[in-house]
């Protein structure tokens, strides 16, 4: 990783500490995905999910005070704001279920699911927004840090696919890939920490024409895929029986 | 260029298109290495299910399913690190019949290696089966010794169990022996 100006100290260590949360946010993920193979949910221990939740919140607080340009810090507080909506967005579904009376358990449980599939859609537009920023930003970022920022919009894009529920059909499967998922993004967001768009000397003055514009090749390259994805799942779906009964 | 084999496929995009494709060094291949490991998860569930009736409870479906998300994410990343649409389309379409081969491969080469195994086990354990059944022991009857007495009697040695001998006369006579068959004597 190639930095053209030498790091002062205090944006060092922000870079470090964010970093090393970032890390430990996806180590925990990274260890909680096989364990639920064997029974073991780390889910269950109380507030985990908020803890995890509030340590990525506070590493993309910290990097932003270390943004370069002004286009790094929008793209920092869009993340901030994605993370915090997503930890209130149990307590909002449920306020929504609490104001439609007569639900039944099951009635209750398909509306927070819908409520959590539109959220995750929404929020997955705004982070591949906040990462196109970054990496539109202006700011010296290398080809190698580039291509892992860009593996994060790659994994965002996974909801905003429809008809995922086709996905969850093998744990096993399932398990693989989420493994190989978490190893990928924790080094794509240690990358992305350390790398030279969060290098301090905020300047606001240097953001190029054009990069707050959502019509650009990241936001084309995730809606072409979810496209052709999501059309696939669909006709998956549609003819779901027949391709059990072939094999 | 450093190579190693979570590489491959980035080595590949960088020879076909030098400069003009700026990928992830290893998303694409760790997303084959999943995509074969899904053909084995599928090819193993699959023989074992027709062979012996053990459920793995592989879900076709499923697999299919997570290939198409791993092709659609290389047809992102595709899109957004090819210089022009054309290396765009061409890298799309090369990945998608790698990531499709990859799950083909793994089926296959996990039938054709438990096929494999499968008739070691069955050979290995006929082998077993018919010394037993021949020589009423281990090793079955190739290997046995034999000895002519001075008395006319001709002495086989059987193994029991634990490998323990046994000397037996052609007359039903049973033998012993403290030399390793130099001299024999009565029960």
């Amino acid at each position: 990783m190639e930095q053209t100006l030498p790091l002062s100290k205090s944006v060092r260590v922000r870079q470090n500490i964010a970093a090393g949360l970032l890390v430990a946010t996806n180590l925990f993920w990274l260890v909680a995905a096989p364990l639920q193979l064997v029974g073991v949910n780390l889910m269950a221990i109380p507030f985990a999910e908020l803890i995890v939740g509030l340590v990525f919140a506070a590493s993309w607080l910290l990097l932003c005070t270390v943004a370069s340009n002004k286009a790094v810090r929008v793209a920092s507080i869009i993340i901030i704001a994605c993370c915090l909506i997503k930890l209130v967005m149990p307590l909002i579904a449920n306020v929504v279920c609490a104001s439609l009376p007569d639900l039944s358990e099951m009635d209750r449980m398909n509306i927070i699911g819908k409520i959590n599939l539109i959220f995750y859609m929404i929020r997955a537009i705004f982070m591949v927004y906040a990462y196109s920023l970054i990496l539109n930003s202006g700011s010296e970022i290398d080809e190698n840090d580039r291509s892992w920022i860009v593996v994060l919009i790659v994994f965002m894009a996974q909801s905003i696919f429809l008809f995922r529920w086709l996905l969850a059909g093998t744990m096993l499967v399932w398990s693989i890939w989420i493994v190989a998922y978490y190893i990928l993004m924790l080094i794509a967001e240690f990358r992305l920490a350390k790398c030279a768009a969060f290098t301090g000397n905020y300047d606001s003055g240097i953001v190029p024409k054009g990069a707050y514009s959502p019509l650009n090749r990241y936001f084309a390259g995730v809606l072409i895929a979810a496209v052709l994805v999501s059309a696939l799942l669909m006709l998956i779906a549609h003819y779901r029986e027949a391709i059990e009964n072939i094999f | 260029m450093k190579k190693d084999l979570f590489s491959v496929l980035y080595s590949l995009d960088k020879k076909i298109w030098g400069d003009q494709i700026a990928t992830n060094r290893y998303l694409a291949t760790v997303t084959l290495i999943c995509c074969v490991l899904f053909g084995v998860i599928l090819g193993s569930g699959k023989f074992l299910n027709g062979l012996f009736d053990w459920s793995l409870r592989v879900s076709i479906v499923a697999i299919i399913a997570s290939t198409i998300m791993l092709i659609g994410f290389n047809i992102i990343e595709s899109i957004i690190a090819a210089k022009t649409a054309k290396i765009a389309t061409l890298r799309s379409l090369m990945i998608t019949g790698i990531l499709i081969s990859g799950l083909v491969v793994g089926f296959v080469g996990s039938v054709v290696a438990l096929a494999i195994l499968t008739v070691v086990i069955t050979i290995y354990l006929a082998i077993l089966l018919f010394g037993a059944l021949l020589g009423g022991g281990s090793g079955g009857s190739g290997g046995r010794k034999k000895w002519k007495l001075s008395n006319g009697d001709e002495v086989t040695e059987e193994k029991g169990l634990c490998g323990e001998s046994y000397y037996t006369g052609s007359s039903g006579t049973s033998y012993d022996t403290n030399d390793g068959g130099n001299t024999f004597y009565e029960k």
